[in-house]
This record gives structure tokens, sequence and C-alpha cells, in this order.
């Protein structure tokens, strides 16, 4: 298909604007067209026509979009189509503007779509460059850059390697946790196992409750026993208990009975006796100290007398003493202030006598000081006097500074001279600074070279010891990657269970040092009694009492002891029987410390296992060390050397590289030298031709560089002359103005010293008068503030006279000496009579507070000996006398008869309360049916029997416990449940893991295959012609286009001509080769694309911005061969293209101008 | 007088297909078969219903756990302290448990005997209740020639765990006929072994109740038992009593006008919004998303993150409230836009690449090399992964044709852009 005729009806900024596009043998067709000239637009244009015009175009900013239009004339082999596109949905139109179906287009387009057609059929500056981006992106993988230079394919290994990663993150041989396979899967196994450990089946929880029933059943008849052992038990103990009792009730009795006659007295007579004799002493000693000291603070009392006139006049004398002291400083402050006035007056006359005025006073002078608005507007006068003379002068200089610049710089203008350079040196020069600091240049390609080889060096040394020349590297023949991997899968598994063993084995070993641990707190927290330690206790009690039986030791001494350990015997006896459960907890520990030594046995032993299996992989490996020359290479390095030596063959290939490039560069070099020696001979600045690069381009660059600078002062001068002139203008009218302003200040000043009196005196002495105005006034206002402060101070005297005069007529007839002295005199001596009576008084009240305090004393004393008396009244009259060591004695009878009885009565309570609830009478007739001697020994038989029942009782009950918890676990729990559920869902991410993986590493497969494929078939036909045009794009600087496939994987490079035939990979070349690479790849796709099915216009848009007119020529020429084949449309702003195309297509070629 | 009817309790049976994800909840899907269990003996108690009947299969057969018996005598004591007598009739799966052969059932719970049919009478109520138990798990007879007649006068109710004609997707254990239930003259028919509610005949009626509570992704929509009303000797009422605590849907999404992921997934959340506010009646969901359509965006969710588009719609989940909704799967069942012969008929490579992978399922070194790779996972995986990934079998076998035709037409929307 191809466009004969473009019609641009309302599109963008064109309106009827025709193109037309004839057909010719080369069907080339130059569009040109300055910046915003319409290029973008046409092309959009095509696009719009053939595909629609989009809804959101941006090309109806002239024309309302819903009125945009386009036509056009096309052809595909006979048959010929004028059409016309607007943008509504019914979009087509025909020459007479009929409908056309919208699928009228289909059969010039060939099934491309849109996308389609603006990337395979369309080339601009911008895709060309990230054409030649991808190439290198792409690296050595041959047939993803042929895709992808191939049409609209692009990112495609990024989505090959995100594909493959995404795939490594689901499922790999190799187990790992970071796997979401992996994951679930443990998640699945934790389920499992959790749902095996939970499952209780219905056979064991049978088993489990007969077994619980049967034990209770045994375990009540054990305990039914031994409660009737524990009656009899009980029975004989209390006889023993008892026994004691009664007898000691009977022999009190018999006491009671002799002292029958005997006056019983309260129980606390004889302690009532003690205190009230003891009492009534206490009190006769303090009567008698009393009277002594109520004797003594009469007399004293006698001697004191009370000044009560003064008391009286207490609160005035004190009120005058307060204003003796506020006056007393009075005096002093008058006299200083008055010499203040004084000297005050002296400095104001000073002042007026200045101004040439009389001595006055302050009234008088402050009527000739003139008003202060017109004081301040002298002052503003005087400052505005300076500024207005100043800028007279300023501006006037400034008239004559510019007047002489103008001159100097016309001097220095005539004296510049000019110097020419030839474009030869220029060119020559240019070519010199393009290489830049050679030197450095040299010295930086050397220091790669270094550098190449310091890395190398750095490499080799990461081979550590197993080090081999490079060359002998290279063709090693490492190890099958099959069997490393697998040794190393292998040693890995075995570590992996190495490592879980060790902490399968720390795991235990904590468990039983816990377990040891809990047993001993668990001995300590609740004393358990074992069976041992009963044994002890009783084997204790047995040899003691087989002590005393044999007569070995005397019953008496024996006998404490003995009962001890009998105690003793019966307390752990009844301890192991109240602690079953205890003992039978501690037992269900000891068997789990037991458990555990057996599983850190079984532990131990499978780590023993594990390092022997670890041994047969890694002596596997040894073997294979051996063959490479290395047998201590351990497995776990040899994938870090095998980098390394991947590492040692880049830096060698480096090191290559960089000295390739130091001799390319010193070439340049020399050549570029040679042409800068002629030029300057060429200008008559020979040089000799040994000179060094550096010196050669110091000489031409400071020649050029003063030609330079001498042109760019003159232009400078010139400007700065025309400058001064029009700056001169300004300068003359801003003296005229400040001329005006001194005139009018001059008026000013003279009408306000007239008024202020000051008229015919120059500013100065103005100014000197201002000051002493202002100093009158305040020298004024500093002598009337202390004037009323000594009026003040005087009145308070004259107060406090007044005062003490008043009082000392008052205190007159009872005082002495007040009569001519001062009112300060009066008051001091009046506040010393007033302390001394005050004194007096209080000596007075405090002697006669004791006298009243001794009395009150005295008759305490008395009171306290009668009362005493009264207490022990009535024990006299009950023991019939009134004589107090009578009744001590008949204290002393009645206490004795009192003890006898409560003896008999204590024995009596003792029995009832040891005798379990039983009267005297029941427990006297029990005690007669036990023969007391034969006591211990049946006691022995009792609990003989007791102890073996509950040793049993204890086996029951832990075997219980130990059922029932069992059984207490089965309680209709949803564990097994809830383990099934997580299983079920790990069954589910599984499940998703694997569909996952299956689809994308099948899809990673799949686009690694047909890539291949793509390389493997397409390859030939697409790079031999790539060649062609890559030659003539290089002007034959590359031969031809080659992969190299004995590089892994193969990679494309370019051959150099010539005998060398030198390879460039696309990494090597320089950007604008590597857009020409791509752009011979592009038109060969394109070229082979059109041979196979339908061809459409090939819109190029300034595909040469940066070539030079030779390779713009020779990409002329390439898309001339392609011109042959299809409807070739090429846009550019470039004018200097249209030469190179006539010279191309001849003149008659298609050319149109926006 | 009323009563309740249920079948397919499956106690404690595991709910499938929702992955063990951090958003999945674990408790109630641990719990759900037995609360729904729960729910309806409440609901007996509440209604004060005169007796419940249970049509067969308490517990999966192959499950072991006797905690599981004793949460149902557990619950069953709950109906006897109520006073509400309990008749079961055991099915496929009871017969092969080994739970219900060594459990002790309270009295109030009457079992059907094994060998031939048997009848419990309620006189007070009038009601006779003939049934037979399975006595394993493969009864091939029909059972329902050998019911006795029915009483005259009385409510007679039939009770069997049976296929019945025309549910194929349930084994056909003990077959029979909706004309052999109505020839033995009964008022009413109480069945199991169907997990779906119907109501094959209404003169008589003749229900199967539905299983309690639906496991997994095929058991979709409301789930329970139903309330029986009979008055007279005659049912007059049938109710159903929902029961589900989860509840399952698949919801196809059409995503023909999505551009790219964030608009499918936009839409997904909208009708996500549209089944919460239609179909939860108050329950949770778990649902799976099914995208279906033509759609520019195919290549991006075939070969996309899968993880993301799955975080996404549970994100769009999250976004209804909390507990709402859980994902069960994301499944990507789009394809692409472009027709395999739209990519033949472009003008660029992408031509050429549909022309050579249209090629690659006849490639046997690809084949072989695939199959290399995907054989080690195949033989690996635990059995019950065969059936939820159907491709395992086909692998195992030796055959990734269909994989590759699977896979195909995702990679090439993804090569090309399409999203």
């Amino acid at each position: 298909m191809r466009i004969d005729r473009l019609d641009l009806v309302r599109f963008g900024h064109f309106t009827c604007k025709p193109i037309n596009w004839p057909r010719t043998p080369r069907d080339f067709h130059l569009v040109v067209g300055r910046n915003e000239a319409g290029k973008s637009t046409v092309q959009a244009a095509i696009l719009e026509l053939l595909f629609g015009i989009e809804r959101e175009t941006s090309y109806g900013f002239l024309h309302p979009k819903a009125e945009l239009c386009i036509g056009a004339v096309l052809s595909h082999d006979e048959r010929v189509l004028e059409l016309r596109r607007v943008r509504k949905p019914r979009s087509l139109y025909g020459a007479k503007g009929e409908p056309l179906p919208e699928d009228a287009l289909a059969t010039f387009l060939g099934g491309a779509t849109r996308d389609v057609f603006r990337l395979v059929f369309g080339l601009d500056h911008e895709r060309l460059v990230s054409g030649g981006r991808q190439i290198l992106a792409a690296k050595n993988d041959v047939g993803k850059t042929l895709l992808q230079s191939s049409g609209n394919i692009t990112h495609l290994r990024d989505l090959q390697q995100a594909l493959d990663q995404e795939a490594d993150g689901l499922w790999a041989k190799r187990r790992s946790s970071e796997r979401e396979y992996y994951k679930a899967q443990i998640v699945l196994e934790e389920a499992e196992a959790e749902l095996k450990r939970t499952t209780v089946k219905a056979g064991v929880w049978l088993e489990r409750s007969e077994q619980v029933c049967e034990l209770e059943r045994q375990l009540a008849e054990a305990n039914a026993r031994f409660d009737e052992r524990e009656r009899e038990r009980i029975r004989l103990e209390r006889v023993r208990r008892v026994a004691p009792f009664l007898r000691a009730q009977a022999e009190a009795s018999l006491a009671l009975q002799a002292n029958r006659d005997v006056v019983l007295l309260p129980p606390d007579a004889g302690r009532k006796l003690e205190q009230a004799t003891a009492a009534m002493a206490r009190a006769a000693v303090l009567r008698d100290s009393a009277d002594r000291y109520l004797a003594e603070a009469r007399g004293e009392r006698a001697k004191v007398t009370l000044d009560r006139l003064t008391l009286a006049e207490a609160p005035r004398i004190l009120a005058l003493e307060a204003a003796r002291q506020q006056t007393a400083r009075h005096p002093s402050d008058i006299a200083k202030l008055e010499a203040k006035i004084t000297t005050l007056w002296v400095t104001v006359h000073n002042l007026t006598r200045q101004l040439g005025w009389p001595d006055g006073d302050a009234v008088a002078l402050r009527a000739r000081l003139p008003p202060l608005p017109l004081r301040r507007t002298l002052q503003d006068l005087l400052k505005k006097q300076g500024a207005t003379g100043e800028a007279c002068a300023a501006a006037a200089g400034a008239v004559a500074a510019k007047q002489r610049e103008i001159a100097e710089n016309q001097v220095e203008l005539a004296q510049q001279a000019t110097v020419e350079i030839s474009a030869e040196l220029k060119a020559a020069l240019d070519a010199l600074v393009k290489l830049g600091d050679c030197e450095a240049a040299a010295r930086r390609e050397a220091g790669k070279v270094s550098k190449a080889q310091r890395v190398l060096c750095g490499e080799q040394s990461k081979l550590g010891i197993w080090q081999l020349p490079v060359a002998r590297l290279q063709t090693l023949a490492l190890p099958p990657g099959d069997l490393v991997i697998g040794l190393r899968a292998q040693v890995e598994r075995l570590q992996v269970e190495l490592r879980a063993a060790t902490e399968r084995r720390g795991e235990l070993a904590r468990e039983l040092a816990a377990a040891t641990l809990g047993i001993e707190q668990y001995r300590r927290s609740h004393h358990p009694v074992t069976r041992d330690d009963l044994g002890a206790a009783r084997a204790r009690r047995d040899l003691t009492w087989q002590e005393i039986r044999h007569g070995r030791v005397l019953l008496a001494q024996a006998a404490p002891e003995f009962e001890r350990q009998v105690k003793e015997a019966d307390d752990k006896a009844d301890q192991r029987h109240a602690g079953a459960q205890e003992a039978a907890e501690l037992q269900a520990k000891l068997d789990q410390l037991e458990q555990a030594r057996l599983k850190l046995a079984d532990a131990e032993t499978r780590l023993d296992h594990l390092r022997a299996e670890l041994a047969a992989p890694e002596g596997a490996w040894q073997a294979e060390a051996g063959k490479l020359g290395f047998p201590a290479l351990p497995l776990s390095h040899y994938e870090e050397w095998r980098g390394a030596r991947a590492s040692v063959l880049k830096a060698a290939e480096a090191l290559e590289q960089a000295q390739a490039d130091a001799a390319q560069l010193a070439e340049a070099v020399t050549v570029a030298g040679g042409a800068v020696l002629r030029a300057l001979d060429a200008v008559g600045h020979a040089l000799a031709r040994e000179t060094c690069p550096a010196v050669l381009l110091q000489e031409a660059q400071g020649l050029v560089d003063a030609a330079v600078k001498g042109q760019a002062r003159r232009d400078e001068l010139i400007r700065q002359v025309a400058n001064g002139r029009r700056a001169l203008v300004e300068l003359v009218d801003k003296a005229d103005q400040a001329d005006l302003a001194k005139a009018a200040w001059g008026n000013a000043w003279s009408e306000a010293t007239r008024l202020a009196g000051l008229a015919g005196l120059d500013a100065a002495a103005v100014d000197g008068a201002l000051t002493l105005f202002t100093q009158i006034e305040e020298g004024l206002a500093a002598i009337g503030d202390p004037e009323g402060r000594i009026k003040s101070m005087r009145r308070d005297l004259e107060d406090l006279e007044r005062q003490a005069m008043e009082l000392a007529l008052t205190m007159g007839p009872d005082g002495d000496g007040f009569e001519g002295r001062s009112a300060l005199e009066l008051s001091m001596a009046l506040t010393t009579r007033l302390t001394t009576a005050r004194d007096q008084e209080r000596e007075a009240k405090r002697l006669d507070d004791e006298i009243r305090r001794q009395r009150e004393e005295v008759k305490a004393a008395a009171a306290k000996i009668e009362e005493e008396r009264a207490l022990l009244t009535p024990l006299l009259e009950a023991a019939g006398t009134t004589e107090i060591e009578t009744l001590r004695l008949a204290i002393t009878r009645s206490d004795l008869s009192r003890a006898l009885t409560e003896q008999a009565s204590q024995a009596k309570a003792a029995a009832e309360r040891a005798g379990d609830g039983l009267t005297l009478t029941e427990l006297e007739a029990e005690a007669a049916g036990v023969e007391l001697a034969r006591l211990p020994e049946r006691l022995s038989a009792v609990k003989r029997d007791q102890d073996e029942l509950r040793d049993r009782v204890q086996t029951l009950s832990a075997s219980l416990s130990h059922a029932q918890t069992e059984l207490g676990h089965i309680t209709g729990g949803d564990d097994a449940a809830s383990a099934a559920t997580r299983r079920q869902g790990a069954l589910a991410r599984m499940a998703e893991a694997t569909e996952r993986y299956l689809e994308v590493r099948t899809a990673e497969r799949l686009l690694g295959w047909a890539i291949e494929r793509y390389r493997e078939q397409i390859q030939e036909p697409l790079l031999a012609r790539a060649s062609e045009i890559f030659a003539g794009l290089t002007l034959a600087s590359f031969a031809r286009l080659t992969v190299d496939a004995d590089a892994d994987p193969p990679k494309l490079t370019g051959i150099r001509p010539g005998p060398e035939r030198k390879a460039v990979d696309a990494e090597h070349m320089s950007d604008g080769t590597r857009d020409q690479l791509f752009l011979a790849l592009r038109l060969a796709a394109l070229e082979l694309q059109i041979a196979k099915g339908h061809p459409l216009p090939f819109i190029a848009d300034d595909l040469f911005v940066n070539f030079d007119d030779e390779r713009a020529r020779a990409g002329l020429q390439a898309l001339a061969r392609l011109s042959e084949q299809t409807q070739v449309i090429f846009l550019t702003h470039h004018q200097h293209l249209l030469p190179l195309a006539n010279e191309t297509f001849g003149a008659g070629v298609s050319v149109t101008i926006l | 007088m009323k009563f309740l009817h249920t079948a397919d309790i499956h106690l404690d049976s595991p709910l499938a297909g929702l992955a063990g994800y951090g958003d999945a909840p674990t408790d109630l899907l641990r719990s759900a078969t037995r609360e729904a269990f729960s729910g309806l003996v409440g609901r007996a108690i509440e209604d004060g219903v005169a007796f419940m009947i249970i049509a067969g299969d308490l517990y999966d057969g192959e499950w072991k756990d006797f905690n599981t018996g004793l949460f149902f005598v557990k619950e069953m004591a709950r109906l006897a302290k109520a006073g509400i007598p309990v008749f079961l009739a055991f099915g496929n799966h009871d017969a092969q448990s080994d739970v219900t052969r060594r459990l002790l059932l309270p009295g109030n719970v009457r079992v059907f005997g094994k060998k031939r049919p048997e009848t419990f009478r309620l006189p007070e109520l009038q009601v006779a209740l003939h049934g037979q138990s399975y006595g394993q798990a493969a009864v091939e007879d029909n059972l329902v020639v050998h019911y006795p007649d029915p009483v005259p006068g009385w409510l007679n109710i039939g009770v069997l765990h049976t296929a019945l004609e025309g549910y194929e997707s349930h084994k056909s254990y003990a077959p029979c006929t909706v004309g052999h239930l109505v020839a033995r003259g009964y008022q009413f028919w109480a069945l199991g072994h169907v997990h779906e509610y119907c109501l094959p005949s209404r003169q008589p009626p003749i229900v199967f109740p539905g299983n309690l509570q639906g496991r997994h992704v095929r058991e979709t929509g409301p789930r329970g038992a139903v309330l029986i009303t009979a008055e007279g000797g005659e049912i007059v009422g049938i109710e159903r009593v929902f029961t589900d605590v989860v509840r399952w849907h698949m919801l196809e999404v059409a995503v023909d006008t999505a551009r790219n992921r964030d608009e499918v997934v936009f839409l997904v959340g909208r009708q996500l919004a549209e089944l919460v506010e239609r179909q939860a009646d108050g329950r949770p969901l778990a649902v799976r998303v099914k995208l279906v359509g033509r759609t520019l965006a195919h290549g991006e969710l075939f070969l996309g993150g899968r993880d993301q588009l799955r975080a996404e719609v549970t994100s769009q989940a999250a976004a209804l409230g909390s507990g709402k909704v859980w994902i069960e799967k994301v499944v990507v069942g789009t394809s692409p836009a472009l027709r395999p012969a739209d990519f033949g008929a472009r003008q660029d490579a992408i031509s050429d690449l549909a022309r050579l992978l249209d090629q690659a399922p006849r490639d046997p070194e690809l084949k072989h090399s695939l199959l290399d790779d995907l054989q080690v996972l195949a033989g690996k995986v635990p059995g019950e992964l065969l059936d939820l990934v159907p491709h395992l079998r086909a692998i195992r076998d030796g055959d990734v044709s269909a994989l590759l035709e699977a896979v195909k037409p995702g990679l090439l929307a993804r090569l090309v852009g399409e999203g």
C-alpha cells in the first residue's frame, strides 16, 4: 500500500493542505520544514488517517475536534481509493462524500494494527537512540537483540528474568524456606504431625476409661481398710493420753479434803495488800515536801511592788517612741537639700549670663525662653543645611568625572591594533583540543593498563593457593556442574541435619537439666516423705525400743528420746499418707527424668551417625579436586573459586583491551600534532617538529586567544564611550536641581532666627543658643523638687515636740527631771521606765502561781493516804482483824487451798479435752478396759497395718492420677480438627504454588525456546542484509556483522575491514555507530518483513541528526534501496539534506516544503 | 408439632481450599462444622421441637479423632436435658467410622438397626419413624423395599441415607426412586447423602436438607437443616433453617473492559461489594474469584505477579469491613484481547513469534527439557495435589502439550504488552 496524496483538510494548524507523493521508481519523498512547521502533524495525520482519529487527539487546537478531517488517495496493487477520515463513530467517507464501511482500509493495511504500524513502519531519532541502548542492554544475547530490533517487542530480557525469578521463588529442587512451595510444605508437615499427635482413637479412649474405673474401685477399698485401723489406733492413743490426767485429778481431791476449814479470801487479796501499803508510804513523802516549798514562795512574794501609773500610759509612751525613731534623721536631711538648691541656682545663672540675660527668679527666666516649636524648626533647618550643600557639590563632581572617563576611553580605542587568525590553524587546533590533555590521556591509558594489570593480579590472588596461569585457566576442564551441585546438596543436607541434631541434643540436655531442677525444687517446696524416709524413722524408733527392752539403758533415761522417735515416725507416716499425691507426682517426675536421659543418649548416637555419613561426599569431592590439581580445595570453596576463575579471565580480557586503547591514542596524538605545526608555520609562527603536544597546544592556543581577546577589548571600549555620553546628559540635569534646593533653605533660615531673637547669628551660634535654652529649662525643673521635701520634714519635727510635752505633763507628779528636757530625751526616759514596770509585774504573777500549786499538792497527798486505807478495810473485816500483818498471814493460807482446787479441776478438764468428746466416766471405763503395760505393743501392731495400707493407697493414687490425666486429655476438644484445617490450608497453598510454578516455568522456557528458534531461523538472512546496510552506513568502517557462536552465549559483533578483521562488540562501539547498527538491523528486518507480506509506507523522522554529511548520504542510500520495495516518507528539518537527496535520488526527487 | 430434619453433618471435616495465608479466618474455619451443629441444637431447644432426625453421616468416614464423637455426645446431652429425643440412621461414612462403632450415645438418641428396617413409635404424638442404618460403607441394595407398612392413623416418617435416582454426583448407595418411596405410603421421607437441599417430591414431601456447612468451593450458597411442621398426621410446613457459619461463593467477574490490572481489581472490588450486599445474609463469605473475558490485561494477569493480584483483591475484600469476605483463590480464566489469527496477521516480529510458539508443543526437545524439570516437582508433590492441580497428572504421564497450549496465549499477550 502507498499514499499517493495526503489532504490535510482540517488537522492541526493545516487547512486544505494537499501533499502529493507521486509514484517514482524509487518511492522516496522528502518532507522538509523548519521547527513547528508541521512535520509531526503530517506523521500523526498518516496514523490517524489509516487507523482513526483518536478521541483525545491533541491536533484539535485550531479546528474543533469534531470537525477534524484528513483526506488521502491510497493505492494497493491495482486498487485506488480516495477517502476522508473524520472524528465520528462513522468516520470514513469516499471522494463524493458517500459513507464507506469502517473496515474499508483492511485490505490496504493487510492486518497491521495502529501499534504495529507506529512501531514497525515508523522510526524517529528517539527510538533510534533507545534501540542502540537496547542492544547494549541485551549485551551478548543475540536472539533478543534481533527480536527487539525487528519490531515492537521490548524488555524481553527483563520479562524472561522476571519469570525465572518468580519460578525460582515458587519452587526449585533445593528445599528452602524462602520458596513458596516449601513454606507451605513446612506448614503441612507441622499440621500432619500435630494431627497425628492430637488424634485420639476410639480404642485408646475406651482403654483409658476402663483403667480409671478399676483404679478408683481398688483405691476406695484400700481407704476403707485404712480407716478401720485408724479408728483402733485412735482409741489406744486416747487411753494413753488420758490416763495421767485421771490420776492427777484423784490426788488433788485428797489434799483438799485435809484443808477444808480455811477462810477463802479473794485471789487478788495479796496483791491488793502490797499495792495499798506501798501507795500510802509514797503519799506521806510528797506531803512533807510540798509544805516546805509553800513557805519559801510566800516570803518572796511579799518583797515585790508594782508601778501602776506607768503601766496605764504604756500605749502613749510606745507611740511617742515610734514617732521619735521616724524623725531622727530629718535635721541632717534638711541641711543637705538646702545646699543642693544653692548649687543649682549658681549653674542656671551661669547659663543665662552666656546668653547676655540678667539674673532673675524662675518665673522671669521661663518667660524669656523661645517656644518649643520654634526651637524644633531651627534644629530641622540646621540638619538640612549640610545635605543641601553636599548635593550641589556631588552633582558638579560627577559631571566632571564622566567627561574625563569618555576622553580616556577614546584615547585607548585609538591605540588598539587588530590581529587575524587563519581557518587552517583553527581547525588543526580544534582537532588537537578534542584529544584533550594528550599527556594526561596517555597517562590515563597507561594507568588503565596498569590498573587492569593490578585487577588481574588481584583477581588471581582471590584464587588463593589454588592458582594457575591464565592460559591454563582458560583450558581447564572443570568438574561437571551436576556432580558438584549434587555433592554440595548432599553435604548441605547432612550439615543441616547435623545442625538440627546438635540443636536437638542441646534441647534434650536443657530438658534434662530442667527436669533435674524441677525435682529439686519440688522436693524443697513439698517435702514429700518417701518410703525410705519413713523406714529410717521407724528403724531408729525400734532400735531404741530394743535397747530399753533388753535393759541396756534405763527406762527413765531413754523414755524422752523414745517418745520423740515414736512421734517422729508417726508424723512421717501421717505426712506420707496425707502427701500421697505429692509422692506420686514426684515419682512421675523421676520417670520423666529417666526418659530425658534416654532421649539424650539417642541424640548423641544420631549425631555420631551423621558425622560418619558426612565423610562420604567429602571423600568423593576430594577425588574430583585431585583431578583439578587441587586436592586440598574444599567443596564449600569450590563455587567461590570458580567465580574467581571467571573474574580472572575477564580481567585478562580487560587488560588486553586497555593495551589496545593506549596504542590507538598515541597514534591520534601524532597526527593532530603534525597538523598544528604546519598551520603555525603558515602564519609565520614556526616551531620545531619535536615540540611536545602540550607546548604546541599552548603556543597555538595563545596565538588564537590573543586575537580573540584584542577584538573583545575593542568592542568593549566602543560600547563604554557610547554609554558615557548618554550618562553625562543625565548628570548635568541633577546638578541644576541641587542648586534650586539650596536657595529655598536660605529663606526659611532667616525667618526662624528672627522669631527666636537670634537674627544675624550664624548656624553654629544658633545651634549653641538652642543647647543653652534646653539646659536652663532642665536647671529650673531640678530646683523645684528639694524645696517641697524640706517643708514636709519640718512639719514632722514640730508634731513630735508637741506630743512629748503633753505626755510629760501627764506623768509629771510621779516623775523626776522631765522639765527642760527635749522631746527625744523625754521619749527615751519614759520607755526605760515602762520596761522596768513590766518586769516587776511578771515576777509577782509567777510567785502567786507557785503558792497556789504547792497548796494543792499537800491536800492531794493527805487524800491519797486515806483512800488506800479505805481499800484494805473489806479484807481486814473478812479476815476478822484490824492489823495488816495478821491479814497478810490469812491471805497465804487462802491461796494454798485455791491452788489445790484448780489442780483437780484442770486434770479433769485435760482428760475431757484429750478424750475426743467422751465423758469422764466413759474415759475412766475405757481406760479400765485396757492393760496399760501392753499398750505400746498393741499400738505398734496397728501402725504396721496402717503403713502397709498407706503404701497401697499411695501407689493406687499415683496410678489413678496418671490415668485420670491421660483420660482428661480427651475432652471432645477440636485440636485435631484445627490441625486438619491447617493441613488443608497448607495443601491449598502448595497447590497454588505448584500451579503457578508450572505456568511460570513453562512460560520462561517457552520464551527462551522461541528466542533461540528466532535466532536460528531468521538470523542468517537478517544478519546478511544488516551487514550490507551497516557497512554502507559506516562508510566501510565496518565490513560486516557477525555472531560469535563460540562465545557462551553467542554475541553480536561488528568486524573491521582489513586483514586483521578486528571484532568490536556493540558495547565498545561509539554511540553514533551503535545507532547505525540499530538502523541497519531495523532496515534489514523491515525489508525481510516487506518481502514476506504486505508493504506499507515507512515513515522516518529526522534519523540523521547525529550523522555527518557523509554518513547522512550513506543513510539516504540505504533508504533508497528500501524505497525500491515500499514507499519511504522522510521528514526532516535539515535543509542541507536537500542537495544530498538530489545527489542520491536525482534532481527529480519528490520534495515537499512545509 | 414441629421436628427438625438434618443430615450430612460431617463434624470436624476440614474446610478445604482456603490457603493458609495470614488473612485466613483460622479460628472460624477450624470450628465451622461444630458451630453449625451447635447452632442447630440450640435452635431445636429454642423452638421446643418434638424430636430431631439425623439421616446419616455424622463424621467423615476416615476421621479417627474420638474427640469429635465426644463433642457429638455433649450436644446430644443438651437435647436430652431439654427432653428432645433424636432418631439417627447411620450413613455410608458412619459405617466405616471407628468413632461411630465405639461411641456410647446418651439415652435420648435412638439408632435405627443395621440388619433390617426398624420402627420407633411415639404414642403420645401418634408418630412412627421407620429407618435403617448402614452396616457397611457401600450399600448397593434398595433398602426401601423392606421398610414396613405405615401405622394407620399415625404420622409415618421414613428415614434413609440414599443417593436417590438422578443425583449422579454422589455415590449411588441404597439406590431407589421417588416412586419406591411414595409407594411406602408414608407422610414424610427424611433423606440424607445429597449435600444440596432439594425436594424431589412435594406430596408426600421427600426432602434432602443438604449439609449443615459448606466445606469447599463446590458447596456454595446457604446451608442448613429443615424444620417440619405437622398437624393431624400430615405435613403442613417445611422451613429451611440456615446454620452455616461461613458461606462459600464462586464469583465470576467479567473483565473484558479492563485495560490493566488496576482496572481488573477495581471491577472485582465492585462486584465483591455487590455480593456482600446481596448474598452474605450477615455471614462471612469465603469467595473464589474467577476472572473471565477477553481482555487487554490478560498478559499482565497471567504472567504478572500473581501474589500481588491476590493481595490487591484481598485488600478490596478487606475494605468491605473486617471479617466479611475472605478470598479463597483468584483464578485467572481470561483470554487475550487479540485472537490467534490477529497475531499471525501482524506485520512485525510478533507474527514470527506467534508462528514459532505454535510449533512449540510439537518440539520434542522443548518438551523433554521442560519435563525434566517439571517431573521432579510432579514426582514429589503429595497425592492430594494431583486432584487440585490438573496438569500434574499429565506431567507425570510425560505430556506437557496441554500446559504449553495453556501458557502460550498469556505469554504472547504479555510480549506484545497487552496490559
